[in-house]
């Protein structure tokens, strides 16, 4: 109703302000303006961003070519680089993310959508959108000083006695890192999720219903079933987060350049792309050292946009797919 | 029904007190509250993050601190207002970029947006939204810290500001297609030009939800650390002009919680009670004011 008001006097104000047969000069170049700039913004923006990270990494794209990748050790004073611990501490952590969140993110949305009251799910929605929306930074300043002690007092122990090599796990280390993205990709891994399993059609529930299932055996099946597609798209959307993390991560890590002394080097501290341009971009000193990092940037800009864009394009198909709601 | 079962082979019961039956029952008891103790689980460090953050927060509480511009460790006088005139810079700066680029953009896709191309700028937008942000730092560094030839809250909003557009042009769009179309034939219907018509009818309808976005993307670009580290970065007195480097109250917060003093780690508690009020204030007003639009990540 009031809406309809309002839209009624700002009619009446338009007839009233402007003549209304004349077509002003602004009038005349509003569409081709807003083509302009509309279109152009976002161009511009991508490309501004790819042009100068790879005109900035091109000295070392040419120095190094693909060795870059492979080798280990990262040297700023012999102007030797190898990133490949970096690559190593970006995927594990978001990996190990992941692993920890996906089947709690899977139990959430369940009880979220399938076990808790319609009126008590708003209250739900609200506090994971608080969780969405603490700044980063304040996860890291949590991580220093709450989780890491913490895991040091009552998680390491009891784990070193199931899993020896985690006795010398000290507190900054790739694991923290871990559960620090596990608990900040939570809200969005699960509001994709419960979008998801808020599509699936009604007819198919009370179908199962009716043939007596128990409503873990609906869940399980049906809503689980039909939904896959979307919670790979929000493994995926969770994973372009947690590739890019930056704050929290580089706070508990560790930043340690060191190559990890095995594939499973969990426990010690480590290194993201992120948390090394965070550390070390401001104090390069060197074409070379400050180009291989613009290269890093670069590394971690693809890798981010192919995580998204593929989660981005099974979201649009399902979308259509549902009739676009 | 039940005798049909009984000869059936269930045995002399019915179904429903047989003992399949009952684990079926049994594990679907057992999931729910093995799905409610993961909920809690996941809420816990909400919890703990909001209480700490109170908790050390007001401990180390004193009004100076909010009064009194950065300094020393040693001295116990200083505090974080430099931080809280940066925040306020840059988060100006960058909404005066970011929230009219936003919005044409957005009523662009909204209202000029129903072909292929336009496709494809929604996707490229939607990938914007998710670059990580300490990227638009290291692309602002090389863009504009390099070409003024040091650190700058500018430089630090023009980031923010970048950050700000896919986010805002997002919203946009959406809340712009919730508005009926009959209003907008009714525009044109009276003659109104597509100009008139985008502003006063198209926007004038959507521009309650388009505020509430708005309000939440400032929310975020407050709280970012990454972007502002290479571009605003750090200063212990608050900016005089635009063009020097300034603190803000996330950078300081990264700087002060890795120290390895306990005053300014004092501070940084106290710093980040001040964002988070901030940025529950916002979402507050924005709930409050614009009860009917939602909208998250």
């Amino acid at each position: 109703m009031a809406n309809e008001k309002n839209t009624a006097n700002s009619l009446l104000n338009s007839l009233a302000s402007s003549d209304l047969s004349a077509k002003s000069l602004a009038d005349k170049w509003f569409a081709p303006a807003m083509y302009l700039l509309g279109a152009g913004i976002p161009l511009v923006l991508s490309f501004l961003y790819l042009f100068t990270l790879i005109k900035e990494s091109w000295l070392a794209i040419t120095a190094f070519g693909l060795r870059l990748f492979t080798q280990t050790s990262w040297d700023p004073i012999q102007n030797n680089y190898g990133v490949f611990t970096f690559i190593y501490g970006t995927l594990v952590t978001s990996f190990i993310a992941i692993i920890i969140s996906l089947p709690l993110g899977i139990m959430v949305a369940t009880f979220v959508y399938e076990y808790v009251p319609p009126n008590l799910r708003v209250t739900v929605r609200n506090s994971l959108d608080l969780l969405a929306g603490i700044p980063s930074v304040i996860y890291g300043l949590w991580g220093i000083f709450v989780l890491i002690p913490f895991l040091k007092r009552s998680v390491y122990p009891g784990l070193g006695v199931v899993f020896p090599p985690v006795q010398s796990a000290i507190g900054n280390s790739i694991f923290s890192a871990s559960i620090v993205l596990s608990i900040m990709i939570m809200p969005i891994l699960v509001s994709i999720i419960v979008e998801g399993f808020d599509t699936v059609p009604q007819s198919l529930r009370e179908a199962m219903y009716g043939l007596g299932a128990t409503r873990w055996e609906v869940t399980k099946h049906v809503v689980v079933g039909t939904t896959k597609p979307t919670i790979a798209a929000a493994t995926l959307l969770a994973l372009g987060r947690a590739l890019g993390e930056t704050m929290a991560v580089t706070m508990v890590i560790g930043n340690s350049n060191n190559p990890p002394s095995s594939f499973f080097a969990i426990f010690e501290p480590g290194q993201t792309i992120s948390s090394l341009l965070a550390n070390e971009f401001s104090e390069a000193s060197g074409a070379l050292y400050l180009s291989t990092l613009f290269e890093l940037a670069l590394v971690l800009l693809v890798l981010t946009s192919i995580v998204n864009i593929l989660g981005i394009l099974i979201v649009k198909r399902l979308k259509q797919s549902y009739g676009g709601q | 029904m039940i005798e049909e079962r009984a000869s059936n082979g269930f045995g002399k019961d019915s179904y429903t007190s047989s003992r399949h039956w009952k684990t079926r029952l049994n594990i679907d008891r057992i999931m729910f509250f093995v799905t409610a103790a993961c909920f809690l689980l996941v809420l816990i460090p909400l919890f703990s993050i909001l209480f700490q953050v109170f908790y050390n927060g007001l401990r180390a509480f004193k009004f100076a601190v909010l009064l009194n511009e950065g300094g020393s460790p040693v001295s116990t006088i200083s505090g974080i207002r430099h931080a809280i005139t940066g925040t306020i810079y840059a988060t100006l700066i960058g909404s005066a970029i970011g929230i009219p680029a936003g919005i044409i953009v957005g009523t662009y896709l909204a209202e000029f947006g129903n072909n292929s191309f336009a496709d494809i700028l929604r996707i490229i937008i939607n990938t914007m939204v998710s670059i990580p942000t300490i990227i638009t730092g290291v692309v602002v560094w090389a863009f504009v810290v390099t070409r003024v030839g040091h650190f700058s809250v500018l430089a630090g909003g023009i980031a923010l500001g970048l950050i700000m557009i896919p986010l805002v042009a997002r919203t946009t769009e959406e809340m712009i297609m919730l508005v009926s179309p009959i209003y907008i034939e009714a525009g044109y219907a009276l003659g109104l030009t597509r100009m008139r018509n985008t502003i006063s009818i198209v926007l004038a309808n959507a521009s309650k939800g388009i505020a509430s976005g708005v309000l939440l993307a400032v929310a975020r670009i407050m709280g970012e650390t990454a972007p502002l580290l290479f571009t605003a970065f750090f200063s212990q007195a608050s900016p005089s002009n635009i063009f020097d480097p300034a603190a803000t109250l996330p950078v300081l917060i990264y700087n002060y919680a890795i120290s390895p003093f306990e005053y300014w780690q004092g501070l940084a508690w106290i710093a980040a009670m001040v964002l988070i009020l901030l940025n529950l204030d916002i979402l507050f007003i924005t709930r409050l004011m614009f009860p009917e639009t939602h909208q998250s990540d």
